[in-house]
C-alpha cells in the first residue's frame, strides 16, 4: 500500500536527481570543450597549407567528432538537464567568458604570432560571443521578469492579510 | 490546488522557474499526491502508476523553465499528464490509438438525472471510475476529484469546451449506469 508520505519522498528523490547539479557542470563543460577543440580544429583545416590528404581526411574526421559531441551536449542540456533562471544567467556569463577569452587569443594568436589558424579561430569565436551575449540578456530580461512577478504577488498576498 | 500552504501555485512556479531549490520541495509535496492519484485512476495498476507518475514529473522538471503563465499552472500541469497517460497507451497496445479519437460508442440508456449518480460517496466513485474508459474516466477525474474548471479541463485535454461538456454528460451516463448496475 503505498502511502502519502511515500509518494512525496518518491517525487522528491526524482526532483533530487533531476536537478543534480554535476550531470549538468558536466555536460556545459563538455560543450565548452568540445566546441573549442571544433573551432580550433577546423581553424587548422582551413589555414594550413599544403597539408597531406590523409591529415586533411583526420583533421575533418576530428571536426566532425566535435561537432557531434557539441551537439550531443547541446540536446542534453537543452532537452534533458533544463536549466532554470538564475543558472540560465550563470551559463549565459560562463559561456560569454569563455567564447571572449578564446575569440581574443585566438586573434591574438594569429596577430602577434603569425599564425592564419589563430586568427580563422578568434574571428569564428565572435559569433560565437556574440550568440552567448544574446542568451545571456534573454536569461537576465527573464529572471527581472520572474522576480517581477514574484514580488507583485507577495505583495498583494500580505495586503490581502 | 491553493490553501495547502501559504504560497499559491504561481508563486511556487516562479520561485522554482528562477531556480530555487526549497521551492522544487514544495511543489515535490504540493502535487506528489494530486498527480500520484491521477496515476492510480488513469492506470488502475499499482506499477503502471508509479511510472506514469515518474514520467509525469521528468516531464514538468524538464518543461518548467517554458511555461509562460504560471498562473495557469494547474491545467499545464494535467496537460502533461494526460500526454503522459496517451503515450502510455500508444506503447502499451503499440497502435495509433488516439485519446481524442478512441471514444467508445455511448451506451443506450434512459435519459435521467446526470448529476444523481454523482451523490454518491467519493469512494463509490473512486470505484465506479474505474469501469469507466479512459477518456470518460479521465474528463470526469480532472473536473470532480482534482477540482479543474471546465475551461481547465479543456486546456489540460487540449479540446473545445464543448467536447469537455460533451465528455463530461457521457461520463456521469456512464456512471450512473455503473452505480444503476452495481445497485441491481
Amino acid at each position: 500500500m503505498t502511502t502519502d508520505t511515500d509518494v512525496i519522498d518518491a517525487a522528491r528523490r526524482l526532483v533530487a536527481a533531476e536537478l543534480a547539479p554535476p550531470s549538468r557542470i558536466a555536460h556545459g563543460a563538455l560543450l565548452g570543450v568540445a566546441s573549442a577543440m571544433t573551432l580550433t580544429i577546423l581553424s587548422l583545416l582551413l589555414t594550413e597549407p599544403a597539408l597531406p590528404a590523409r591529415t586533411t581526411a583526420a583533421l575533418i574526421g576530428l571536426t566532425m567528432i566535435g561537432f557531434a559531441w557539441s551537439g550531443y551536449a547541446l540536446w542534453v542540456l537543452a532537452r534533458r538537464h533544463v536549466l532554470y533562471g538564475a543558472q540560465r544567467v550563470v551559463a549565459g556569463w560562463i559561456a560569454l567568458g569563455a567564447a571572449t577569452v578564446f575569440s581574443i587569443g585566438g586573434l591574438a594568436v594569429g596577430v602577434w604570432g603569425a599564425h592564419p589558424a589563430g586568427l580563422v579561430a578568434g574571428i569564428s569565436g565572435i559569433p560565437v560571443a556574440a550568440a552567448a551575449a544574446l542568451i545571456l540578456s534573454h536569461a537576465r530580461r527573464r529572471v527581472t521578469m520572474l522576480a517581477d512577478r514574484l514580488h507583485v504577488i507577495k505583495t498583494e498576498a500580505v495586503s490581502m492579510r | 490546488m491553493q490553501g495547502r500552504g501559504d504560497s499559491s501555485d504561481e508563486e511556487i512556479v516562479i520561485r522554482c522557474q528562477l531556480g530555487e531549490r526549497d521551492a522544487f520541495d514544495m511543489l515535490a509535496v504540493r502535487w506528489a499526491g494530486p498527480l500520484s492519484a491521477y496515476a492510480r485512476r488513469m492506470t488502475r495498476d499499482e506499477d503502471a502508476a508509479r511510472e506514469l507518475t515518474q514520467d509525469i514529473w521528468l516531464r514538468l522538471l524538464r518543461s518548467l523553465p517554458r511555461l509562460r503563465e504560471p498562473s495557469r499552472f494547474r491545467s499545464w500541469l494535467f496537460g502533461i499528464a494526460h500526454r503522459a497517460f496517451a503515450d502510455t497507451l500508444r506503447r502499451r497496445y503499440a497502435t495509433t490509438y488516439h485519446l481524442d479519437e478512441g471514444m467508445p460508442p455511448p451506451i443506450g440508456m434512459a435519459a435521467a438525472d446526470d448529476d444523481a449518480a454523482l451523490h454518491a460517496d467519493l469512494h463509490q466513485i473512486e470505484q465506479a471510475l474505474t469501469d469507466l474508459p479512459p477518456v470518460e474516466r479521465e474528463v470526469l477525474t480532472l473536473f470532480y476529484l482534482h477540482d479543474l474548471s471546465i475551461d481547465e479541463v479543456a486546456t489540460s485535454l487540449s479540446v473545445p469546451v464543448g467536447t469537455v461538456k460533451s465528455r463530461l454528460h457521457r461520463a456521469r451516463r456512464l456512471l450512473r449506469r455503473t452505480f444503476d448496475m452495481q445497485g441491481e
